[in-house]
Order: structure tokens, then C-alpha cells, then sequence
């Protein structure tokens, strides 16, 4: 068979197949479409974070005047980073937000994959009650929980510690997270039971089965929730504010929210900008990693 | 897939003995073991919370003194309140427009993106971007955007092709559509990376199978890619419902529920009821209530999608 | 009855029980010793970021320590805000004083949210030393006050004078009457193609304005009790009608119409409104955040109607938390009487003046003071040296700010009944038919709906 001579490596190829790509009935409308969707994307995805470059050194008469002519004043001021920089002690906040985002992660972590361990894997007799209770909380709207997970942070209950100005009161909640959960477990569900079959008669325990084989199949899994939650937590503002009232300790989205009424719009532009390099710039530098993981994942391919 | 579970394969028959030997041996301790982390974080962190919170849906607070229990009055009162009907209105129209924009988008882009080589990782860069802007920025950038006068940014490129300036967030029948397209630029990549790792495990041996059955591009995508994916689609549609009903930043930040009503939704009445008139009791009856409508509405869901999601 | 609870921050707080809860009881507690030790929290300590005032508030501090040796301070930054406030004060983390806007002090003392303080300030000597009518904002039906004004002001018409200028108006003449304000828009429009006039819409600043246009039309928002409501009549159809006519007719109120406080002054500061209902703090909101050239910026008396009834006041409260210890309600009284010294006494008014002239802030905005009209005159005189804003562009406000006619915001419920209104403005400015008469008499039903809650 034509089609099927010469493939390198038949778990990476996608819909369309390597004939497919050589008729002209086919390139031309995916090169087009591929033109046409990178010019959107550009636009939609690099457009603000452009706009909000030529903001920061912008006169903040300017920025509201004509916000989309190019410096009409005709100044240019690159000292705005600087001074948001010292002005908002952007270094130590963007050291605490890393902090917070990656202990976060951290525990996003570990409840997920053995929660998501438990319920596809494990499957215990009581596994669809847990599933349910935990997916229920979908359904709540977070901020009547608000005031009471407030209250426990404060004084948690048989512990009797209060995790105020403490990361740990930021880490805890942050991992109850259902929706990742059901994504790990959407994706355990589609690891071949023969593996843990197979492994079952090699007579490994739950525990080695656990390390030796989830563990090493879920990296792309890991690289989804790693980065949804990092990027969450980059975001959150409302909940550290409450719980990390010492401002040493506080993450950049929180110091951000105490410049504004003070500060001139186009410092609070730039200071924006540097607390946005750091996640953009993570996020390119992971996102190949991310891809290659992906990729890799020719064991589930079988 | 096989029915059996790591601990009791289907291949050898259950042994029916209870007692506490045998459930050791099944691996019940494992079992407890791994799933001690999720059940003490939420019990700690979600469900006490939320069962603490919509206790007080029951009572009347001022959260200095003790609260005193009032029977059904919250919920008498939030259901009498002639805003709700045109919110929970409000809400239904977010999430019917949000559903038609925002949820083929990423699924065509996933699969687009899927097929690209080399270039992926820009693709999915530049349409993850907009995702780690923080809502409050994003929210003024596109408020600049939605300027009504001739001169707004988006007026102005309308201009070009003969359409007239458009009052976007001026209008009753604008404002929520344009907030749907906001929000479906700002959560769009998130989606589309969840599909692309989804769709990373379909095996290309099918695909191979099709063509060998002569079927074409769009066939293979019909036939193969989204049944494939079908598990997926499905959860990620149902939390897309359950997520935009509980819109709030957009409303909040962009037009205060306005003009004239025709953008408040269910939870900005919550967080004003809870935080500018300070009726926490209200604020949780009316938590409660679209909480229990949502649970219907998964029901229902998963009752009439039973036939097509996994088993 | 709460249970006493030890927390982590610096201060040793221990709250306290359910006696000093009551709201309203100034009789029958055991005497307070003065001299007793006691530790206080304080709310709004500049952050880091503000070096020098940071360095003056801790100067403050640490001289009203010296001078009261029983009482120490902890400062924190906590400042007030709709939803960090509630979870703080369900967890009792309240700080001992805290400073909120005027809209907030009537909802919380019905909420029994504020400590009364009417004795501790009798005691301490500020009751003789304030404007009465700066005091009502904070009491309640029977006169019992708990919190002390600072930051009030009158609400007045703000209007760009170089867009004055271009459309031929003379900038030291802002219109009186609501008459002079639709022309004078009309005038803008023309002239210059922006918006001649525009309001604040969102976020319960519609129902504001409403209410305070609604007062200078001479008619009221709601009865004295605060049991019902009372503004569908002519006042109130009066302004909506020239609301109606100046969008649809005039067309001088310009494209956009969803606007509050921090979006009308970023407008305004762009130079594309001509005029609008605000305070002096939209001053700092054009000028600091903004960038307006301040010699642009203009304020005049409230615009009255044909039966001038005067306007709304507006500012901030110092308040004490009810959790508050009777000792430490006398200590944070204390630290008010202190604070108002930088208005009484030369020196430290002169010191505080200089260190906001250094940090680049707006020295000697125009307000309502809270002392007494020849305390506040003599205390300008002090620091004339440091005034950096345009008085004389705020002639035509000040001249009239202390003798024109002023109503406080609705007793009962005003952030409610501010939200039902906010509807009704929107409405009238986006739906061309709006029916003013249909919408007055819904909002009059929903609002009395909740008052009677």
C-alpha cells in the first residue's frame, strides 16, 4: 500500500496523513487557513500584551487620549519601568507570587493524581460517592464559601492553628480543585487496563503500580494541571489579600490592587507589564517542554 | 475496556468473604491511602465551607453577633425580588451565546493546531496568551475597544467596511454579546490545550483504517477525531455550561449590570446581596438555589447523554 | 457569646464578649479607667511604597505613644473594602479603627457593625470641637454618634475650562441652574463635538447623582424615617426629563453612558467631557492618575433647579469596631482627637502639609471640614506655603460650599435603593423610549419592597 509505505513513526501522525499533505487539493487550503489563523491569533494573542508594551512607556495623557496612536506626544518614557519597579517593589512581590504558585502547584499535584488514582484506577466500592461529593462543588458558586473558608483558615478545625499570614493557608485551599481532578481522571480512564493487568500478575502492590506506571505515563496530564494552576494562582487576588494581610509576604496581583488609587495609570501600566513578563515568558519556555510530553506519549498509544 | 479494576481483575472470580482480612487484601487500605489527601482537603477547604455557607442561608447574620435562625424568610425574599427573573434571564442568554462562540472555537483550533508540524508551539502560545492576562486588564483593554463614539477602536475598523459606530456596551441588546466575546478570548486557550493533550491519544491507527476506507479529511474529523474525543467534549461542555453560569468578572467589571439591568447576572446579585448590602443570608439562599438548578441541570445532562460517554 | 481567640498578628488582641456588642448602650457599663494599658489597631497606614508619608504616619504614631504612654499602636494597612470588611468582621480581625466611605456608616450602625462612641468623644472633648453637621452622617435616630467625619465634601458640578474657553464660555462662570447647564452642553457639543455634559451611572453612582439632583431640584429620595420612598414626583421627573432631552434631543451627552467615579475622571482627564456632577476627590482621579493639566480643571456649585434645595454631602468616617473593648473605644477615640490636631495645631498642620507637598500630593483640596468654619479658615492660612492646587479654579465651589443647603444620603438601605435607581438612569440614557413615569413608579415599588424588609 502507496499510503502506507516509507512512515517514520506511525503514533504521530494525525488526521491528515503525509499523501494528504502532498495533494494540492489539501496544502494550499491548510497553508492558506494555517496564514489566515496565525494573523488571528497574532492579533487576538500578541495584539494586547503589544499594546500594553507601548502603554507602559506611554504619557498616561496620551494612553487615554488616543490610546491607539503611536507615542502622539511624541515622548517616549522608558523610566516608567524603573520607577514601577521600585515604587511597587515589583521584585519581592514577583519572588512571593512564584512562591505561592508554585507550592500551589505543588499540592494541586499531589490531590489530584491520587484522587484521580483512587476513582479510575482503584476504583473502590465508595469511589462514586467520593466522585460525586467532589464534583457537586462545581455547582456552588464560590463566594458564599467565601466568609466560612475564611473562618477555618483562621482557626482550623481540630488543628486549632490559624494559617494567616501563612502560605500554607493559600497552598491548602487551592488544591481543592475539582475540575483538575476530573481532567486527570479523564485522562487515567484512558490508560489501557491491560497495563495495570499485566502489572497485577507481576504481583506489584497499588503503591509500586502507582510510581512505576501512572506516574510516569501522566507527564503530559502533569503539564496540563502544572500549568493551569500555576497560571491560576498567578491571577488570584481576592483570596491573598485576605489571607496574607502582612505585605512582605503578599503576591503581585494583591500589590498591584493597593498602587492603583495612587499611582498615575501609566506607572500602573508598566508595573502591569513587568508583573506579566514572568508568566508570559514561563509559559513560552514550558510550553515546548509541554508539547514534547505530548508527543511522547507513545506508551498509551500501545 | 475491561471491567475489572487494578485490584479485582475480571478474569478471576470475586472472592465474596467480607471480613477485614480480605478487604485488606483487596487493597482496601491502598485505597484509603490515596485518597486521604483529596478527602482531607476538602473537607477542610470545600465542603465544610460551602455546608458552613449555605447553612447561613437559613439564618440572619450581621457576623458580629450570633446568627439567628429565620426559617425560608431569605429565600422568600430573594425569590420575590423582580430583578432575579431578568437575571437568571441574563444568565440563561450568557450561556447560550457563550456556548455558540465559545465552544466550537477552541474545538476547531485544537484540531487545527493538532495538525500542524513544526509550528505548533506558536499556535498554541499565541492562543493561550490571552489566558494569562489577568481579567482586570483584559477588561480595560477591551472597555477601549468598545468606545461608542465613531472613534472607538472597533468603530473605527467598523467604519471601514460601512458599518455604522455601534453602541456595544451602550445597548440593552449589545451588552451581553459583547461581553461573550470578551469572555470567549479569555478562556478560549485553556480549552484548546485540554483538547490537544486529549487529542494526543487518539491512535493514528485509525486514522490509517479510514483511509484505507477512502474517507477524506473532513470525514476522518467527523467520524474518528470528535467520537474520539467525545468523552472529553462532553465534560468540558458541561462545566462550560456550569462555569458561564456563574459568570461575574465581565458583568462586574464592564458594565456594573447595566445598561439598565440587561447584564446582571445571578452571581452579581449574590455578591451584592453578600458584600454592598451586606445580606449574607440572601447571598447564600440565593447560592443554594442556583446551586440545586445546577444539579438538575447535570442530571439531566448526564441522563440524556448516557448513550455517548464513556462507560 | 464568641469565643476569645489569641491570632497570629503582632498585636495582642483579645477580643472581647458579648457586653460591649450592644449597640446604642451608654449606660450602666462600669466606668473606664483612662490610664489603664491597652493596645489598639489602626486601620490605613501608607504602604511601603509611600516612603515619606509612611515616615510621617510613624512619626504621628510614635508621638501620640509618647503622649498617652498607657496606650500602644499597632498600625496596620488594612483598608476598607465591601468584601474583605465582611469576612474581617465575621473573623473578628477587624482593626480597632477603620476609615469608610459616607454611604457605609447608616447601613452599619442598623447592622449593629460600628461601636457607639458618643461618650468616649464627650470625654475626650471632640463633641464641642466639631461641626454638628458634620456629625450626622454618623448617628443614628436618637443622636448617639459613631464615627467621626474626615475627608467631607459637598457634591458640586466639574467642568473642563479649556473646553469652556473653545466653545466661547467664560471659565470662571460655571452654569447655576440646570437651565444655564443644558445650554452651556448644547454649546460644548457644537463647538468642540465632545460630550457638553455627562453622569456617573454605574456601581450605585447612578442612584448618587440621582439623589443629589433629586435634592437640588428640591425634592427628597426618601422620608425622614427611612420607611419609604418619595421620589416619584416632580424633582425627580424633572431632571429625567432634561436628562431625556439633552441625550436624545441635544445629543450633548456624547456615546458612551456607563460610567463611575474612576471612569469619569479617565474621560473627563482625556478631555472629552465638558462638565459633570462629582466631588473634589475627582481632582486627585484627573490630575494624579490622570494627567490632566490642573489648570483645566474647574469646579462650581451644584446646579439647582427651580426649587433650589442645595445639594448631597459626601466624605469618609473614622469608625471603631464593635468588638472593641470599652479601654480600647477610649484609646481610638484618643488617636482621632490626635489625628485632628494636624488641623488645629500650626505646627504639626504645617509639618503634615509639607510632607504631602514633597510626596507629590494634592495639598489643600476644598472640602466640608469637620471643625468649625474660623478653626478651618485659620488653619488654610497656615499652610498657604504648600497649597498646590488651583485654588482660584475652585472659586465658584468654595465660595458657596459652606452656605449652600446640605442633605446627607438616605438614612435607610442607601446602597440598595442606589442600585434600584442606577437602572432608571440607564435606562433613560440608552433607551430612547423610555417610559420616565413607568420606571419611576417600578423603582418606587422595588425599593419599598426592601426597605420594608
Amino acid at each position: 500500500m502507496s499510503r502506507r509505505a516509507a512512515r517514520v513513526d506511525d503514533a504521530e501522525r494525525g488526521i491528515v496523513s503525509d499523501f494528504d499533505r502532498r495533494r494540492p487539493g489539501v496544502r494550499v487550503p491548510l497553508t492558506l487557513a494555517q496564514g489566515l489563523i496565525l494573523v488571528g491569533l497574532v492579533i487576538a494573542g500578541l495584539g494586547p500584551l503589544l499594546w500594553l508594551a507601548k502603554a507602559a512607556v506611554s504619557t498616561t495623557q496620551d494612553i487615554i487620549r488616543d490610546p491607539f496612536g503611536f507615542f502622539p506626544s511624541g515622548q517616549i518614557l522608558l523610566e516608567n519601568l524603573p520607577i514601577a519597579w521600585e515604587k511597587a517593589r515589583i521584585g519581592m512581590f514577583l519572588g512571593n507570587t512564584a512562591i505561592i504558585a508554585i507550592g500551589s502547584t505543588i499540592t494541586t499535584l499531589v490531590v489530584c493524581l491520587t484522587a484521580a488514582y483512587v476513582l479510575s484506577v482503584l476504583r473502590p466500592k465508595w469511589g462514586p460517592l467520593l466522585n460525586g461529593a467532589i464534583m457537586a462543588t462545581l455547582f456552588i458558586p464560590g463566594v458564599i464559601a467565601l466568609v466560612p473558608l475564611y473562618l477555618t483558615v483562621l482557626d482550623l478545625p481540630i488543628f486549632g492553628v490559624s494559617l494567616i499570614n501563612n502560605y500554607l493557608g493559600i497552598w491548602l485551599p487551592a488544591s481543592a480543585n475539582a475540575f483538575l481532578i476530573l481532567v486527570v481522571k479523564r485522562f487515567f480512564d484512558a490508560i489501557p487496563r491491560e497495563l495495570f493487568e499485566a502489572a497485577r500478575i507481576d504481583g506489584a502492590g497499588p503503591l509500586r503500580v502507582f510510581l512505576l506506571i501512572v506516574l510516569p505515563l501522566s507527564r503530559p496530564i502533569v503539564g496540563v494541571v502544572a500549568l493551569l494552576t500555576f497560571m491560576a494562582s498567578w491571577k488570584d487576588f481576592l483570596w491573598p489579600l485576605l489571607v496574607l494581610p502582612n505585605p512582605t509576604l503578599q503576591p503581585i496581583s494583591v500589590a498591584l490592587s493597593k498602587i492603583a488609587d495612587t499611582t498615575p495609570l501609566n506607572i500602573q501600566i508598566a508595573a502591569l507589564l513587568l508583573a506579566l513578563l514572568v508568566p508570559v515568558a514561563l509559559f513560552v519556555v514550558f510550553q515546548r517542554q509541554f508539547l514534547a510530553g505530548v508527543g511522547m506519549a507513545g506508551g498509551t498509544k500501545g | 475496556m475491561t471491567t475489572g479494576t487494578l485490584l479485582t481483575p475480571s478474569t478471576a472470580p470475586a472472592p465474596r468473604r467480607r471480613g477485614l482480612r480480605s478487604w485488606y487484601r483487596r487493597g482496601g487500605l491502598a485505597s484509603i491511602f490515596f485518597a486521604l489527601p483529596v478527602i482531607l482537603v476538602f473537607a477542610y477547604f470545600s465542603w465544610g465551607p460551602i455546608a458552613r455557607g449555605l447553612t447561613m442561608s437559613w439564618q440572619k447574620t450581621n457576623l458580629v453577633d450570633p446568627a439567628s435562625w429565620v426559617g425560608w424568610a431569605n429565600f422568600e425574599y430573594v425569590l420575590q425580588n423582580p430583578l432575579l427573573g431578568q437575571a437568571a434571564l441574563n444568565t440563561v442568554w450568557f450561556v447560550v451565546l457563550g456556548l455558540l462562540i465559545g465552544f466550537p472555537l477552541p474545538l476547531f483550533l485544537a484540531v487545527f493546531i493538532s495538525e500542524l508540524r513544526g509550528t505548533k508551539p506558536i499556535y498554541s502560545v499565541l492562543s493561550y496568551l490571552p489566558v494569562v492576562i489577568p481579567p482586570v486588564v483584559a477588561i480595560l483593554l477591551w472597555k477601549v475597544f468598545y468606545d461608542a463614539s465613531p472613534t472607538g477602536v472597533f468603530n473605527t475598523i467598523l467604519g471601514w467596511v460601512g458599518i455604522g459606530p455601534l453602541p456595544f456596551l451602550n445597548s440593552p441588546t449589545m451588552a451581553m454579546p459583547s461581553l461573550v466575546l470578551e469572555s470567549t478570548w479569555a478562556s478560549a486557550g485553556s480549552t484548546v490545550i485540554i483538547y490537544l493533550a486529549a487529542m494526543a491519544s487518539v491512535r493514528g491507527e485509525l486514522y490509517e483504517a479510514a483511509e484505507l476506507d477512502g474517507a477524506g479529511i473532513w470525514r476522518k474529523i467527523w467520524s474518528i477525531t470528535l467520537p474520539q474525543l467525545r468523552g472529553v467534549i462532553l465534560i468540558v461542555l458541561l462545566l462550560q455550561i456550569i462555569g458561564t453560569t456563574q459568570v461575574f468578572a465581565e458583568p462586574f467589571l464592564f458594565t456594573g449590570g447595566g445598561p439598565n439591568n440587561a447584564t446582571t447576572t445571578i452571581l452579581l446579585l449574590i455578591f451584592n446581596y453578600a458584600f454592598v448590602f451586606g445580606d449574607y443570608g440572601a447571598a447564600s439562599a440565593l447560592s443554594a438555589l442556583l446551586a440545586a438548578v445546577l444539579a438538575v441541570v447535570s442530571i439531566v445532562y448526564f441522563w440524556a447523554t448516557r448513550r455517548w460517554s464513556d462507560a | 457569646m464568641r469565643k476569645p481567640r489569641t491570632t497570629t498578628a503582632p498585636a495582642v488582641l483579645t477580643l472581647a464578649v458579648a457586653a460591649t456588642l450592644l449597640v446604642g448602650c451608654s449606660t450602666g457599663e462600669p466606668a473606664v479607667d483612662p490610664d489603664a494599658p491597652v493596645t489598639i489597631t489602626i486601620s490605613n497606614k501608607p504602604p511601603a511604597e509611600r516612603a515619606e508619608e509612611l515616615a510621617a504616619f510613624e512619626a504621628r504614631v510614635a508621638e501620640f505613644e509618647e503622649a498617652n504612654p498607657n496606650i500602644t499602636v499597632e498600625a496596620t494597612e488594612t483598608v476598607w473594602d465591601a468584601q474583605t470588611f465582611q469576612a474581617l468582621l465575621a473573623g473578628g480581625e477587624l482593626p480597632t479603627t477603620l476609615v469608610v466611605p459616607f454611604t457605609e456608616p447608616q447601613a452599619m450602625i442598623a447592622r449593629g457593625q460600628v461601636a457607639d462612641i458618643t461618650d468616649e468623644l464627650a470625654e475626650v472633648g471632640l463633641t464641642d470641637l466639631l461641626n454638628p453637621a458634620a456629625l450626622t452622617v454618623a448617628q443614628d435616630a436618637d443622636g448617639a454618634v459613631y464615627g467621626v467625619p474626615i475627608d467631607a465634601y459637598a457634591l458640586g458640578l466639574v467642568y473642563n475650562r479649556a473646553l469652556f474657553e473653545a466653545a466661547g464660555l467664560d471659565p470662571d462662570v460655571p452654569p447655576a441652574t440646570w437651565d444655564e447647564v443644558q445650554e452651556f452642553a448644547a454649546r460644548i457639543t457644537e463647538a468642540t463635538g465632545v460630550a457638553g455634559y455627562s453622569q456617573m451611572t454605574t456601581g450605585n453612582t447612578g442612584g448618587w447623582m440621582f439623589s443629589a439632583i433629586t435634592y437640588a431640584h428640591g425634592g427628597t429620595v426618601q422620608s425622614a424615617d427611612g420607611t419609604e420612598s418619595t421620589f416619584d414626583d416632580a424633582p425627580a421627573r424633572e431632571q429625567l426629563e432634561r436628562l431625556h432631552d439633552m441625550r436624545w434631543n441635544d445629543q450633548s451627552m456624547g456615546s458612551n453612558f456607563l460610567y463611575d467615579m474612576a471612569s469619569i475622571s479617565q474621560e473627563f482627564a482625556a478631555g472629552r467631557i465638558g462638565m459633570f456632577v462629582g466631588a473634589p476627590a475627582n481632582y486627585i482621579f484627573a490630575t494624579l492618575l490622570n494627567g490632566m493639566d490642573p489648570a483645566e480643571f474647574g469646579m462650581g456649585p451644584m446646579p439647582q433647579g427651580p426649587d433650589a434645595g442645595g445639594t448631597m454631602s459626601g466624605g469618609a468616617v473614622q469608625v471603631v469596631s464593635p468588638d472593641a473593648t470599652p479601654e480600647q473605644q477610649l484609646a481610638a477615640v484618643k488617636w482621632f482627637a490626635f489625628s485632628l490636631e494636624a488641623s488645629t495645631n500650626e505646627e504639626k498642620a504645617v509639618a503634615a502639609a509639607k510632607t504631602s507637598f514633597e510626596a507629590g500630593l494634592p495639598v489643600g483640596l476644598p472640602g466640608l471640614s469637620s471643625l468649625k468654619d474660623d478653626d478651618y479658615q485659620r488653619f488654610l492660612g497656615w499652610i498657604e506655603e504648600y497649597i498646590n492646587v488651583p485654588l482660584e479654579n475652585f472659586a465658584p465651589y468654595t465660595e458657596t460650599v459652606n452656605t449652600i443647603e446640605l442633605t446627607p444620603e438616605p438614612v435607610a438601605k442607601a446602597q440598595e435603593v442606589y442600585a434600584a435607581l442606577d437602572s432608571v438612569v440607564q435606562a433613560v440614557l440608552t433607551d430612547e423610549g423610555a417610559d420616565i413615569d413607568a420606571l419611576l413608579a417600578d423603582a418606587t415599588r422595588n425599593v419599598n419592597a426592601l426597605l420594608s424588609r
